[in-house]
């Protein structure tokens, strides 16, 4: 093949309208995050039309009902869901570079699993298990507060283990993956042994938990979620270069200056973090954290200097849209997204394999 | 611009893989490393970067003791192709910017991008710069990492087996490129092969390994049919073809009992 080697200017040119096409598609994932927010506070069982919806954002007009809708229900709820679409992407990107691993993500380590165990601990064990019924909507436990601080518990505990295998044993990301699912077997076994000799409330309450629900959040809970999410996306994007770097292997990574073992040590840890703050709100969210970023390396390839805020993007965009599915299909009951997430991940997730060039890189 | 090596020492586990290694190395020069599989020739280039700590002994670049260095200051200083590469889905520019990682602050600078279409220009890839790194042939990929290694701005650059899994013609290109750009940019290249006739027609210097040591080193006269015998176990010739050294293998030779 012979090509006429552009001249300098022309390389020049064509590589800012490289950059510019990737800017776009970024800023079209944002166009897209902001609609899907919009029509999450539109669509619902109780009508609100978009001019209602301005209304009862600038707190103008007298329905109250809007207003409480708006403020309480559907604005928490959206908010919450954006965050941790946002976290469960930028988690998903980083862990699956740091861990060589195409399909790494918080329940391959386990931290899912860790978290559920931890709710079960709760519920079971601490008594915080009883279910109270509310005349609509699904179910609510009597003690959140204590189950959400166990499954973050228990999470934690999953990554401080991890962790601490990785850097005292100096394990390689392959068998770090193994250690993820071998404590994933271990939460499992752990959580059915607790079943086991649970009541039958009990096992429901704690069954319910692990369906991920994105109104379960509080204002105080999503705080902290943007707090945590936040800080690792800064960590993240200050590391975008590095990743960069992981990708072609660790000897490259460390000859062009990157400290390899310690950056995958501190990015599993911000990543993880993110993950339990998820979960332990939330309930387990399924692959949003395996296609966001499979979405974005689709349009915007593994460069993490837009990978990054497209798996953010796109993450928080995907778990509303799955949200207001759950919300529409069999109105008025609300179904957990959890559950839609995986319906709708698995197929789209199958599809994005078998259609990227390259294979399963 | 120098790079002196000594005592370098370095042991995976109890196996003792690198023994005593000592050289010096001129800049414009470009050095062969040359032994049979497993004699330590890339753990020597992995150690002399710090990709691999060394259990003993130091490496100095124009004087200055490089354990010293940040690994940032190192990337400066050592380019590095691994021996190994393959495609990601990223441009080859791209590629090639990455380089610049240890010079880049909080993003990328007029320098950077200016360096890069330098270097891009020296090896030949502006054609290619905006195609993805996995859909390059494999001596497109090698010229890729000799790229970034350079974008580095490296004093001395160090390549593992950059003519493997290329044919003929790309050896020829990609030898060709290291050579001119250790003599252009003056400095000490480093590269392991196993192809002795091109170590022969490119090379300045040569280090023969044996064992994880330094068997001979110095310029072209050390690489004799006695000096390959004893490195090889291979029995050769090597004659004069169209003015250039040409290696030609006869048989193989038991080793020397205890070698």
């Amino acid at each position: 093949m012979s090509c006429t080697p552009p001249r300098p200017a022309d390389l020049e040119i064509r590589y800012r309208e490289h950059r510019r096409r990737n800017l776009a598609l970024i800023l079209l994932t944002l166009v897209g995050a902001g609609g899907v927010f919009v029509l999450s506070l539109h669509c619902g069982s109780f009508p609100l039309p978009f001019s209602a919806l301005v209304d009862a954002l600038l707190q103008r007009g007298g329905d109250t009902t809007a207003a409480h809708v708006l403020h309480h229900i559907r604005l928490p709820r959206t908010c919450a869901g954006l965050l941790a679409g946002a976290g469960l992407g930028l988690a998903g990107a980083v862990m699956q570079t740091v861990l060589r691993n195409p399909l790494a993500s918080p329940f391959t380590l386990g931290v899912s699993q860790g978290a559920a165990c931890g709710a079960a601990f709760a519920i079971i064990v601490l008594g915080a298990g009883s279910l109270q019924s509310a005349d609509a909507g699904p179910a609510v436990l009597l003690s959140p507060s204590l189950v959400v601080g166990t499954a973050f518990l228990g999470a934690v505990v999953t990554v401080v283990v991890l962790v601490l295998l990785g850097a005292v044993r100096g394990l390689n990301p392959e068998s770090l993956v193994l250690a993820g699912v071998a404590l994933s077997a271990f939460f499992g076994a752990a959580t059915m042994l607790l079943q086991y000799f649970a009541s039958d409330t009990q096992v429901a309450a704690s069954v319910f938990w692990t369906f991920g629900d994105l109104g379960k959040a509080r204002w105080p809970d999503i705080a902290l979620m943007a707090a945590v999410t936040g800080t690792a996306f800064l960590f993240f994007h200050l590391h975008r270069w590095d990743y960069n770097a992981l990708l072609w292997g660790d000897d490259t990574a460390r000859s062009l200056g990157v400290a390899a073992g310690r950056l995958r040590f501190l990015s599993l840890v911000a990543a993880s973090l993110v993950c339990a703050v998820t979960i332990a709100f939330l309930g387990i969210i399924g692959f949003v954290g395996l296609l966001a970023p499979h979405l974005m390396r689709l349009l915007v390839g593994q460069d993490y200097r837009y990978l990054l805020p497209g798996a953010a993007l796109a993450g928080g965009a995907l778990l509303v849209g799955a949200d207001i599915l759950a919300r529409l299909l069999l109105a008025p009951v609300i179904l957990p997204v959890g559950i839609l997430t995986s319906f709708a991940g698995v197929p789209m997730f199958l599809y994005l394999l078998i259609s990227r060039p390259g294979g399963s890189r | 611009m120098s790079l002196d090596v000594r005592g370098l020492a370095y042991a995976y586990g109890r196996h003792q893989v690198l023994t005593d290694i000592a050289f010096s190395l001129p800049p414009a020069a470009l050095t062969c490393v040359l032994g049979v599989n497993g004699s330590g020739k890339s753990t020597l280039l992995k150690t002399i970067n710090r990709i691999l700590r060394p259990a003993a002994g130091t490496v100095l670049v124009d004087g200055t003791d490089i354990a010293r260095c940040g690994r940032r200051e190192l990337a400066r200083r050592m380019g590095y192709m691994p021996q190994q590469t393959r495609g990601i889905r990223t441009t080859v520019y791209d590629a090639v910017m990455l380089g610049r990682r240890a010079h880049i602050g909080w993003d990328l600078c007029a320098t950077d991008h200016e360096i890069v279409r330098r270097v891009m220009r020296t090896i030949h890839l502006e054609h290619l710069a905006l195609r993805h790194t996995d859909t390059l042939s494999g001596g497109e990929l090698q010229k890729v990492a000799i790229a970034r290694a350079l974008a580095q701005e490296p004093r001395v650059l160090l390549l593992d087996e950059p003519l493997n899994h290329l044919d003929v013609v790309n050896q020829l290109e990609v030898i060709r490129l290291i050579h001119r750009a250790t003599l252009e940019l003056e400095i000490v290249s480093v590269m392991v092969t196993h192809d002795l006739n091109s170590a022969l027609r490119w090379g300045d210097r040569f280090i023969l390994l044996k064992n994880g040591a330094v068997h001979a080193y110095g310029d072209r006269s050390i690489i004799t049919p006695a000096a390959v015998r004893e490195v090889f176990h291979l029995e050769v010739v090597i004659d004069e073809v169209a003015g250039m050294p040409v290696v030609v293998p006869l048989d193989t030779v038991a080793p020397a009992a205890g070698a």
